[in-house]
C-alpha cells in the first residue's frame, strides 16, 4: 500500500499588514488559485482541513465561514488548531487512511486583532493570565536562557534578525519587504527585554492554500509532486520544569520522528533548505542544533559563518549558513520577521519550501517547521515535515 | 488491506449542573483521562498522541488544551486541537480513526472537553457563533437555531406538540437510568408540555442544560486492539459534511446535508437497510425533537414517519432500535464532550459495559454528531464489534 | 472533620477585532439605504443569492452578477420567543427566515406588525410560505438592521 503523499499545488494571497477581502473571501482566492493550479474543480476534492483559531478569526467556530470557502461545501472538512502543519497532518492522515484522495489544505488571516492580547487568553486563569503575560514576553523569557547558556549574544540575535530582513527583500510574498540591516536592528526599542522591536515578527494578512494528492492522483495530475517524506509533532509541558521547557523536548522528539521517517541520517548532508518557525529573531538559533545544523552552543559560530564582514560594515548572506562548504537556505523567505500571519503560516512556509525547491535544481530536500508558539510558550506543539522532489 | 481503528476503552466522569460544579477543567480532565487509561489497562505513556476537542470562545480561553497537562504534554506527546464547534467530537474521533488507519500512530487518546462549564449565560454565549452581521443582531442563540427546524417540521407535517414531549420525556426517562447523566428526573410527557416555552415551538424540559463533566477514549490499531481489549469497537465508517455559514440554502424541512451524510457512510460500512442492520443508535439531540428529524435522515423511516417511530416505541427503552439510551443530549450537555459522548455510549452498548442502560447484544451501532451555525456541520459513524 | 472549600473565579475574555467587509457585503449594505435588497447571481449555476456573497460554494465562482428584488418574500421558518436572553432583544420577538424573491437563499430578520397582546397567539398568526415586506427605518445606515422588521404583506 502506497505510503507517498504528494503537494502538487500551492497558492500564496497576500501578504500585507492589512487586506480590505473578508476572511471568506481571502481562503477563496487562495484555493481557487491553489485548484486551478492542479487544474483540478471543487468536484474532484474528497476532504478540507481548515488551520485557523477562533480567536485570530474573531468569530466562535469561524471554520463555519472558512470551510466552504476552502471548498468544502457538503464535503468532509475539518478545522485543526495548532497551525499551519497540523492541518497539513490532517489532510496527509486522511489520503494516508484511504478516506480521501485530493484534499485541501487552506488558512486565511483577514482580521485585525492584538495578538498580545490573545495570547494572554491563552494562559489559565488561575495562575498566569493575570500577570499579563503574552507571546512576546514568553519568548523573551526564552531568549534570555539563549543568552545565560551562551547559546548567543544579543549582537547575534540582531545578525540573524538582519539575515531573515535580507532575505525578505527578494521574497514578492513578504509583508515585510524593508530589508532592515543590522544597524536598524540593534538600535530599534527594546520592547521586552532582551528582545528589541525589529526582532520579533509582525502580525501579517494574507491567505495559503495547497492541494494534497494520494500517490496515483499526484503522479496523474502533476509533472513534479513534492512528497511529504516525513511529519511528526511534539509537545512541551505546561506547568512541569522550566528547564524542559527551554530544552524544547517537543521540538526534538518532532524533529526525531520525522528525520525516521524520512531517512535523515544527517541533515547537514541531507536537507537543503529549512523554513522555520520563529516568532522572535533568536528562536532560529535555538534551533539550529536540535535540527543537527550544529553541536549544541555553537549555533553563534554557524549563524556567523555566514556572514561576511566587509570594513566595518557587516555584510549579511542571505541564507547565513555554510556548512562544510555546503550552502543550506534557513528562511530563505526571510522567516516570520517577514511574513507572520497567524492561521496560515505553516502553510504558507510550507508553500516557502516548495518554491524554493523548485526555484533551485540542486536542491531536493526541504524541512519545515512549524508551531503554535504565536500564543507564547508552555503547552506548545511542534510540528517538523520532511518535503522531496521525485528521486529520479 | 486498510488497517481498522478500535475503541478500546472509555472514561467518564458524573455530569452535573454548571453551577454546581466544583471540580476544575484540569481535575476532570485528570478524571476522565485516568479512568479510561486504567480501562485499558495503559500508562500515559503509552499514548502516542493526543487529540482535544472543544469550542475556545465559549471557554473564554484561546486554546484550553494547552493549560492542560492531563493529555501527556508533559511526556511531549503531540497535542491535536480539533474545533469544528459542536461537532468537534467527531471530527476528533475522525482524526484519531485517520491517524491510526494511516499507520501514523497505534494508540490515540480522544478528549472531550466540559466546554460550557464556567459559561455564566449559555445562550449569550451561543449568540456569538451565530454570523455577526446577517444573524447574531437578532437573537438567535442555539435555542433559536434548533426552534427554524421544529417548527418548520412541525408544520409541514402537521405534527402535535405532544409528539416533541414525548420524544423527550423517552430521553429523560432513560437518563434516569443513566447513572452519568445529568439530569434523572424522568419527567413525563405532561411535564414536559406544563414547562415553559423558550423559543416556539421548544419547550424549556425539550432543551438541554448546561452540564458539567468530562469523556476521553482511546482507540487503537488492529493488532494494539487485539491486544488490549476483549473487546474492541471497530469504527467501519465515519465522515463528516458540511453545509454554508448562513442560513443559506437551508429550507428546514429536515436534516438534508445529515441524509447526504448517512448515504455516504453507509455505502462505506456496506449498509443497505439501517432499520434492520443497526441495533443502537446515539443521535444529537440538543433539542429533543431533533430526534425525529433525526431518524428520517439517517433512514430509519421514511419521511414523515419519525412520528410512528416513537409511538410504536420502536426507539424505546426494550424497543427494537433503542435510540439515546443514555438520555441524549436533552439530558446531558457538557458541551463538546456531548458529541464524544455519543460514540462513548455506543461503544460502551457493544462492550457490554453500558451500567443501568445496556441494550441486549448490540452489535452495529450508530453515533452522531451535529454544530456550527444552524446545525452546518454533521458527523456520523457505523461502530460494530 | 474539616470540609474542602472551594472557590470560584468570574472571568472574561474581551478581544477586539476589526474586519474588512469585503466588496460584495458593502454593496449589499450600500444598497439598503436606498430601501434596495440585491441579490447576486452565479454565473454557472445562475441561482440568485440574498444576502449577496462573495462567491458560490457549490460552483465556487466569483460572482459579478447583480440582480434588484422588489423586496418582498415568503417565510421558510420563524420562531416565536419568549424567554429573555441576555444581549437579545426583549420577549416576546419572532425571528423569521425570510426568502427574498427567487433567491436560492435565505435570510433571517424579525417578524413584526403583528399583534402581541396574547403572545401565545403569535405563533398562529404566522404560515410557513406567508408573504412578507420589508418595513424600513427613517435613517438608514447600510445595514441589515435599516430594516426595522418584515410585516404580512395585507
Amino acid at each position: 500500500m502506497s505510503r507517498k503523499v504528494g503537494i502538487i499545488s500551492y497558492a500564496l494571497e497576500g501578504f500585507h499588514g492589512e487586506v480590505k477581502m473578508s476572511s471568506d473571501e481571502l481562503v477563496f482566492t487562495a484555493v481557487r488559485a491553489a485548484l486551478r493550479k492542479a487544474g483540478i474543480g471543487r468536484d474532484s476534492i474528497d476532504a478540507v482541513a481548515v488551520s485557523s483559531v477562533d480567536a485570530y478569526d474573531g468569530i466562535t467556530i469561524s471554520n463555519g465561514l472558512t470551510a466552504p470557502a476552502a471548498g468544502g461545501y457538503e464535503k468532509d472538512a475539518t478545522r485543526i488548531q495548532g497551525g499551519g502543519l497540523s492541518a497539513i497532518l490532517s489532510a496527509y492522515a486522511s489520503i494516508l487512511s484511504g478516506s480521501a484522495e485530493l484534499a485541501v489544505v487552506a488558512g486565511g488571516d483577514a482580521v485585525q486583532y492584538d495578538d498580545a492580547v490573545i495570547s494572554n487568553a491563552s494562559y489559565d486563569v488561575h495562575f498566569n493570565r493575570g500577570s499579563g503575560i503574552n507571546n512576546v514576553q514568553s519568548c523573551a523569557l526564552v531568549a534570555t536562557s539563549l543568552l545565560n547558556d551562551g547559546i548567543a549574544t544579543e549582537n547575534d540575535f540582531a545578525l540573524v534578525a538582519a539575515k531573515n530582513y535580507k532575505a525578505g527583500m527578494t521574497n514578492r510574498h513578504a509583508h515585510i519587504k524593508s530589508g532592515y540591516t543590522y544597524k536598524d536592528v540593534i538600535s530599534s526599542p527594546m520592547v521586552s527585554w532582551p528582545l528589541r522591536s525589529l526582532e520579533i515578527a509582525p502580525v501579517s494578512k494574507g491567505a495559503a492554500a495547497l492541494v494534497l494528492a494520494s500517490e496515483k492522483k499526484a503522479k496523474e495530475l502533476a509533472a513534479n509532486p513534492l512528497w511529504i517524506t516525513g511529519i511528526a509533532g511534539g509537545s512541551n509541558t505546561y506547568s512541569g520544569s522550566w528547564r524542559d521547557l527551554l530544552e524544547m523536548k517537543g521540538l526534538r522528539k518532532a524533529i526525531g520522528t520525522a528525520y525516521d521517517m524520512a531517512g535523515v541520517r544527517n541533515p547537514i548532508a541531507d536537507i537543503d533548505v529549512f523554513e522555520l518557525y520563529a516568532p522572535a529573531a533568536p528562536l532560529e538559533l535555538a534551533y539550529y542544533e536540535p535540527l543537527g545544523l550544529c553541536e549544541r552552543g555553537n549555533a553563534s559560530t554557524l549563524l556567523k559563518n555566514g556572514i561576511k564582514s566587509a570594513g566595518r560594515e557587516i555584510e549579511v548572506h542571505p541564507y547565513g549558513i555554510k556548512v562544510h562548504d555546503r550552502e543550506i537556505a534557513v528562511n530563505p523567505s526571510g522567516g516570520a520577521l517577514c511574513n507572520n500571519p497567524g492561521n496560515c503560516g505553516g502553510i504558507y512556509r510550507a508553500a516557502s519550501a516548495m518554491e524554493y525547491l523548485e526555484k533551485h535544481d540542486h536542491a531536493r530536500r526541504g524541512v519545515v517547521q512549524d508551531s503554535d508558539i504565536n500564543l507564547g510558550f508552555m503547552g506548545e506543539t511542534y510540528h517538523v515535515m520532511i518535503l522531496e522532489k521525485e528521486t529520479r | 488491506m486498510k488497517k481498522k481503528a478500535a475503541i478500546i476503552s472509555v472514561g467518564m466522569t458524573k455530569f452535573t449542573s454548571c453551577r454546581r460544579e466544583t471540580r476544575s477543567r484540569a481535575e476532570l480532565a485528570f478524571a476522565a483521562v485516568k479512568d479510561a487509561l486504567s480501562n485499558a489497562g495503559l500508562a500515559l505513556k503509552d499514548i502516542d498522541a493526543s487529540v482535544y476537542t472543544s469550542v475556545d470562545g465559549f471557554e473564554a480561553t484561546v486554546r484550553p488544551a494547552r493549560t492542560l497537562e492531563a493529555f501527556g504534554q508533559g511526556l511531549n506527546i503531540p497535542l491535536i486541537d480539533v474545533n469544528t464547534g459542536g461537532s468537534a467530537g467527531g471530527s476528533g474521533i475522525k482524526e484519531a480513526v485517520h491517524l491510526i488507519e494511516a499507520g501514523i500512530h497505534d494508540i490515540v487518546l480522544v478528549y472531550g472537553s466540559p466546554t460550557f462549564n464556567s459559561v455564566v449565560d449559555n445562550q449569550q454565549v451561543l449568540n456569538t457563533a451565530s454570523p455577526p452581521i446577517f444573524e447574531k443582531p437578532f437573537g438567535i442563540g442555539a435555542v433559536h437555531m434548533g426552534a427554524f427546524y421544529l417548527s418548520r417540521y412541525m408544520r409541514d407535517h402537521d405534527l402535535p406538540e405532544e409528539s416533541y414531549a414525548e420524544v423527550a420525556s423517552k430521553n429523560h426517562r432513560a437518563a434516569a437510568r443513566n447513572p452519568y447523566a445529568h439530569l434523572r428526573k424522568g419527567f413525563s410527557a405532561e411535564e414536559v408540555l406544563a414547562s415553559p416555552m423558550i423559543t416556539s415551538p421548544i419547550r424549556l424540559l425539550e432543551c438541554c442544560p448546561t452540564s458539567s463533566g468530562a469523556v476521553a477514549m482511546i482507540l487503537a490499531s488492529e493488532k494494539r486492539a487485539k491486544e488490549l481489549c476483549d473487546t474492541p469497537v471497530w469504527v467501519r465508517a465515519m465522515s463528516s459534511i458540511s453545509d454554508t455559514f448562513l442560513s443559506g440554502f437551508k429550507t428546514y424541512r429536515g436534516f438534508d446535508k445529515l441524509k447526504i451524510l448517512a448515504q455516504k457512510v453507509y455505502k462505506a460500512a456496506g449498509i443497505k437497510n439501517p432499520r434492520k442492520e443497526i441495533d443502537v443508535a446515539e443521535l444529537f439531540n440538543p433539542f429533543a425533537g431533533f430526534e425525529l428529524l433525526e431518524y428520517e435522515a439517517v433512514g430509519f423511516c421514511k419521511e414523515g414517519e419519525a412520528r410512528r417511530l416513537l409511538e410504536e416505541h420502536v426507539t424505546d427503552v426494550g424497543g427494537e432500535l433503542p435510540v439515546n439510551m443514555s438520555g441524549g443530549v436533552v439530558c446531558t450537555n457538557s458541551g463538546i464532550s456531548a458529541s464524544v459522548i455519543r460514540h462513548a455510549e455506543v461503544a460502551l452498548q457493544l462492550m457490554g459495559k453500558a451500567e443501568g442502560r445496556q441494550v441486549k447484544s448490540p452489535s452495529v451501532g450508530l453515533a452522531h454528531s451535529w454544530g456550527g451555525n444552524l446545525g452546518q456541520f454533521h458527523t456520523l459513524a457505523v461502530l460494530t464489534l | 472533620m474539616e470540609t474542602a472549600s472551594f472557590m470560584n473565579k468570574q472571568y472574561n475574555m474581551h478581544l477586539d477585532f476589526s474586519l474588512a467587509l469585503g466588496e460584495s457585503f458593502t454593496k449589499w449594505m450600500q444598497a439598503l439605504k436606498d430601501k434596495k435588497i440585491l441579490g447576486n447571481t452565479c454565473p454557472k449555476c445562475e441561482r440568485i443569492f440574498v444576502p449577496a456573497k462573495p462567491f458560490c460554494e457549490i460552483c465556487f465562482e466569483e460572482l459579478k452578477d447583480w440582480v434588484e428584488t422588489d423586496g418582498t418574500g415568503v417565510v421558510e421558518s420563524f420562531t416565536v420567543t419568549y424567554q429573555k436572553f441576555r444581549n437579545c432583544p426583549e420577549p416576546p420577538y419572532v425571528v423569521g427566515i425570510i426568502r427574498i424573491g427567487k433567491a436560492a437563499t435565505c435570510m433571517t430578520h424579525w417578524i413584526g406588525g403583528l399583534d402581541y397582546k396574547h403572545p401565545d397567539e403569535i405563533p398562529g398568526k404566522i404560515k410557513i410560505g406567508m408573504k412578507v415586506e420589508p418595513v424600513w427605518k427613517k435613517e438608514r445606515v447600510g445595514d441589515p438592521l435599516d430594516i426595522l422588521y418584515f410585516k404580512p404583506v395585507a
